[in-house]
């Protein structure tokens, strides 16, 4: 299990501080840094890579413009995650037919046609029962699950008190064992 | 056997309990297979969860980088320094006040001298009151008061010429030392 810290690197409050006075090529450094978690949290939200990558781009042009108002105080990935997590909604709000069935995962290639098509099945199937959370339990789940953050972390990044949070991700995980039982008791 | 811990367990799992707590569902486990099988569960789901990847972006990560680069517009200058802005923006705003002040005034003037004034009720207006430099003049002949009255319309005009002279090069003196001052600060900042 993952415990990110919570406090913001050094090297990162550094890259923060110039990004807060316009320099434009540590907010470049600060993007290369936080494009793959960032991309993945929307992902997860909205199932939709095309869509991700463009509210990605959105939300860190976004955390761009708001920069000057961030607090070093609290942890610059939980204050990014949300500006990630409120763009993600936005796309879903603006796009609600995208959670459709097509945009398949590539397939590895050394595996056999029968084994591919199992596999993302099964992928395809964890990735709708995620979708089908409804949005206040999934994005929990996904702080929780993919990322690794801890319930304070996902407090902070949702301005949701603590017990909210394992409420939330107690119900997600419930809906989830339910709709994914075949798989889980198949590897018992 | 002690209670169930089926309430802590998922706090217990994702590693949220501490101390007492902790120990508490640490023993109770080492016992129930019950909540132990739960333990299991959690584990299980979990796992499953990670089969599903994220798949591979379209973008690499330098043109991700370079996109998001080439969209950020030049930043508002911050509130640290947009301050620094109210003062010349204050200067300029008095000096407008006082050319507006100073051009009314001479408009009234102006209409004064071209008989307006003499409207009955504008006549409270002409600051003197039908008298002009000549009639002071004239009024010399007839002792102290005459002086007297060239006098308060001679300090008068004085002041009323003097003055916003005054006024407007202490507004230029103090915009073009804020120039001075801040000017280089902020191109050296805008540059970034
Ligand atoms: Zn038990």
């Amino acid at each position: 299990m993952i415990e990110p810290s919570t406090v913001v690197a050094r090297a990162d409050l550094e890259l923060i501080t110039l990004a807060q006075q316009g320099d434009r090529q540590a907010f470049g450094e600060l993007v290369r840094r936080y494009r793959e978690r960032v991309i993945g949290i929307v992902y997860r939200m909205c199932g939709d890579m095309q869509l991700a990558e463009d509210a990605a781009q959105e939300a860190f042009v976004r955390a761009w413009q708001q920069l000057p108002r961030y607090q070093p105080h609290a942890p610059f990935q939980s204050w990014l995650y949300r500006i990630a997590l409120n763009r993600a909604t936005d796309v879903l709000r603006a796009d609600r037919e995208t959670a459709n069935v097509e945009d398949l995962p590539l397939v590895a290639p050394d595996i056999g046609p029968e084994a591919a098509a199992e596999r993302n099945a099964l992928h395809e199937q964890i990735r709708r029962a995620v979708l089908d959370l409804p949005e206040a339990s999934r994005s929990v789940l996904i702080l929780r699950e993919y990322e690794g953050l801890s319930y304070k972390e996902i407090a902070e990044t949702l301005s949701i008190p603590l017990g909210t949070v394992m409420s939330r991700l107690n119900y997600a995980r419930g809906r989830l064992r339910e709709w994914l039982s075949p798989w889980l008791e198949e590897k018992v | 056997m002690s209670e169930h811990v089926q309430r802590e367990l998922e706090a217990y799992y994702d590693g949220q309990l501490h101390g007492t707590q902790q120990k508490r569902v640490a023993t109770h486990l080492e016992t129930c297979a019950e909540c132990c099988a739960e333990l299991t569960r959690l584990e299980r789901l979990s796992a499953l969860l990670q089969e599903a990847p994220v798949p591979a972006a379209r973008l690499a990560p330098e043109r991700f980088t370079t996109q998001v680069r080439l969209q950020l517009q030049p930043r508002d200058v911050p509130e640290r320094r947009r301050h620094h802005w109210a003062i010349p923006a204050l200067l300029v705003g008095a000096w407008s006040f006082m050319e507006a002040v100073w051009l009314v005034s001479r408009g009234l003037m102006v209409a004064l001298a071209l008989g307006l004034g003499e409207r009955p009720e504008m006549a409270w207006f002409n600051p003197n009151r039908g008298t002009s430099l000549w009639q002071l003049l004239q009024g010399m002949e007839s002792g102290w008061q005459g002086a007297l009255s060239l006098f308060s319309f001679l300090s008068s005009t004085l002041l009323s010429t003097l003055l916003p002279l005054v006024l407007l090069g202490s507004i230029s003196i103090l915009f073009w030392g804020w120039w001075l001052a801040w000017r280089p600060h902020e191109i050296k900042n805008g540059n970034r």
